[in-house]
């Protein structure tokens, strides 16, 4: 599957930033998914989509889960599904 | 042929299936279509609940299905393989629904159009309920109902089920749908569709027939039971094409998957930038509590108030009511033994029918409190808080959030608590809790506890009087019963 192997080398290279790396208050937009299974894809019909905007609302005291808002709703999310969003900082 | 004429020879009703994401107020829609005229059910062979009920319309009965709550019909789990039957006739004694509608949460259209873009690919006819309304005009979100019936090529209705209203205009909808039946025309992905319908014709030289739109969901998919199904029924062969035609599909820079699920968001962007109009203002004072219920020292504080509020109410509120219960149960049966004379029927009655009864109606308080308590932080939306806060302790023990409330019940009485799993959606989750709540020593215990540490355990005093032996033995017993819960994650930890 040559696109996953592109997308492994890229962000083995480029550092690439995850939803999990936010802090509270920032905006990002999401860039892809670094997996390619059936929890990714849920998460993309949601609307983590590629281009979607989001903002990083707050973490749980211990870091895990945290809320974001896309698209205007909230949506909560466990660390480890966090980490496989890919996102680009917005200003 | 019109579904609804009164052939008296053939009085077929016509069946309409419901569908929504989970949460919109689909139920409160059934209900209020279908009144009692309603009873649940099991699909076959799954542990899936079918509510089916009677509606009547202006031109005769239609039977409503109710569909279990979704995002997608992507076939992960059983409940979506169930519903995704359902819409393509295989289940035996439903046949092809004559129509399908979706109801949909107005305050929130945006997650909820993408089932609807699924569903309106599916060539039935289809009509919308857009409900919760009221949220979404407190939300300053303003629909332009017109303009989604332009580009969802159906009827769209506004409706505010927990008020019935909109309810009327609903029914006649149905009604006419039925009488005048039309398919919305929409393909989202049309490279999917052509490649689905040469496989199927493929296949069908092949002598095995397979609809195209279960290629399609075997295509898009990732791991889903569609493909699985497929893959069974069909063989090996089967799968490799597939997998042929996947590769080909696959656009360069993402899966088939986030292809079909960013076409159909951009799809649903292009419709609400024109059907819908946000003001941000009134978010203010529901964002402020969240704030609160949420910051990690106050909000800590105010959960484990809560927490702590619901388990004395259920362990001692309870009392007074369940001593009543006992002390009924006693005497009634000691009125009745006094009037029949001894033997096998007396203690039939007395002993078999009050006492056992009595023992089953004395859990009717603290079912009621907890459910009570459930019900208003459910309502409130701070279940969803709670579960946030703490979900990250409870997966230590291989559990989820939403199994914090059963298991601090079960503290008071494990049968409440185990009821009180209902709220967990993930049937996995719900199984494991429900393991697990026993494990959590419950008030029925203290009383054996108490004796046995009575009589086995010295009344010494350490740390100068500060702690007694016996109090810590009857703390080790219940870290004990949490010790176990965490013992079992660990050892069937394949399976978490």
């Amino acid at each position: 599957m040559s696109h996953l192997s592109n997308r492994k080398a890229q962000s083995a290279s480029a550092q690439e930033r995850t939803l999990a790396d936010l802090k509270p208050g920032q905006r990002a937009r999401v860039v892809g998914c670094a997996e390619s299974n059936a929890l990714a894809q849920r998460i993309m019909q949601l609307g983590l989509i590629a281009g979607a905007m989001l903002t990083f609302v707050r973490a749980a005291p211990a870091g895990d889960p945290i809320e974001i808002n896309v698209f205007g709703y909230s949506l909560s999310l466990r660390k480890s599904e966090a980490r496989m969003i890919l996102v680009e900082d917005v200003a | 042929m019109d579904p609804l004429s009164s052939n008296r020879a053939e009085l077929k009703r016509p069946t309409i299936a419901v569908v929504g994401n989970p949460n919109v107020g689909k139920s409160t829609v059934f209900n209020a279509l279908t009144g009692l005229r309603q009873k649940v059910a099991n699909y076959p062979g799954v542990t899936v609940e079918r509510r089916l009920g009677i509606l009547s319309l202006d031109h005769g009965e239609a039977h409503l299905v109710d569909l279990p709550g979704m995002y997608s019909l992507s076939a992960q789990s059983p409940d979506e393989m169930v519903a995704l039957d359902v819409l393509l006739g295989r289940i035996p004694d439903l046949g092809t629904p004559d129509a399908v509608l979706i109801v949909a949460d107005a305050s929130n259209l945006r997650r909820n159009l993408f089932l609807a873009s699924q569903i309106l690919e599916l060539g039935l006819p289809v009509l919308v309920a857009l409900n919760m309304m009221d949220v979404a005009r407190s939300r300053g979100i303003a629909l332009s109902v017109k303009h989604l019936e332009h580009e969802l090529q159906c009827a769209v209705i506004p409706v505010v089920a927990s008020r019935s209203e909109g309810i009327g205009a609903l029914r006649s909808a149905l009604d006419r749908t039925l009488r005048h039946p039309r398919a919305p025309r929409l393909a989202l992905m049309p490279a999917v569709k052509e490649a689905a319908g040469t496989l199927a014709d493929g296949f069908r030289q092949l002598g095995r027939a397979i609809v195209p739109h279960d290629i399609e969901r075997a295509l898009i998919d990732e791991g889903g039971l569609v493909l699985e199904r497929l893959r069974a029924a069909a063989g090996a062969e089967v799968a490799e094409r597939l997998s042929e035609a996947r590769a080909v599909l696959g656009f360069a820079t993402e899966s088939l998957a986030a292809a079909d699920a960013r076409c159909r968001y951009e799809w649903i962007n292009r419709i609400l930038a024109q059907a819908e109009t946000r003001s941000d203002r009134l978010r203010g004072w529901s964002d402020r509590v969240d704030r609160l219920v949420s910051h990690p020292l106050l909000g800590t504080a105010l959960f484990l108030g809560v927490m702590a509020l619901v388990f004395q109410a259920v362990f001692s509120w309870a009392t007074p009511m369940v001593d009543g219960i006992d002390a009924l149960t006693r005497h009634l049966g000691e009125f009745v033994s006094r009037q029949l004379p001894e033997g096998a029927l007396a203690s039939l009655i007395v002993d078999g029918m009050i006492a056992g009864v009595g023992s089953v109606v004395v859990f009717l308080p603290q079912i009621l409190i907890l459910s009570v308590f459930i019900i208003l932080l459910e309502d409130t939306g701070y279940m969803a808080r709670a579960a946030f806060l703490m979900d990250r302790l409870m997966r230590f023990c291989g559990l989820s959030g939403q199994s914090f409330i059963p298991m601090l019940s079960s503290f008071a009485c494990a049968v409440p608590g185990i009821m009180a799993t209902r709220v967990i959606a993930d049937p996995r989750d719900r199984l494991a809790t429900i393991l697990a709540a026993p494990f959590m020593t419950c008030s029925a215990r203290l009383p054996v506890y108490t004796l046995l540490i009575s009589a086995f355990v010295p009344d010494k005093s350490l740390a100068y009087g500060l702690l007694s032996l016996q109090g810590l033995v009857l703390l080790g017993l219940y870290l004990i019963g949490i010790l176990g819960v965490w013992v079992l994650r660990c050892s069937s930890s394949a399976r978490f």
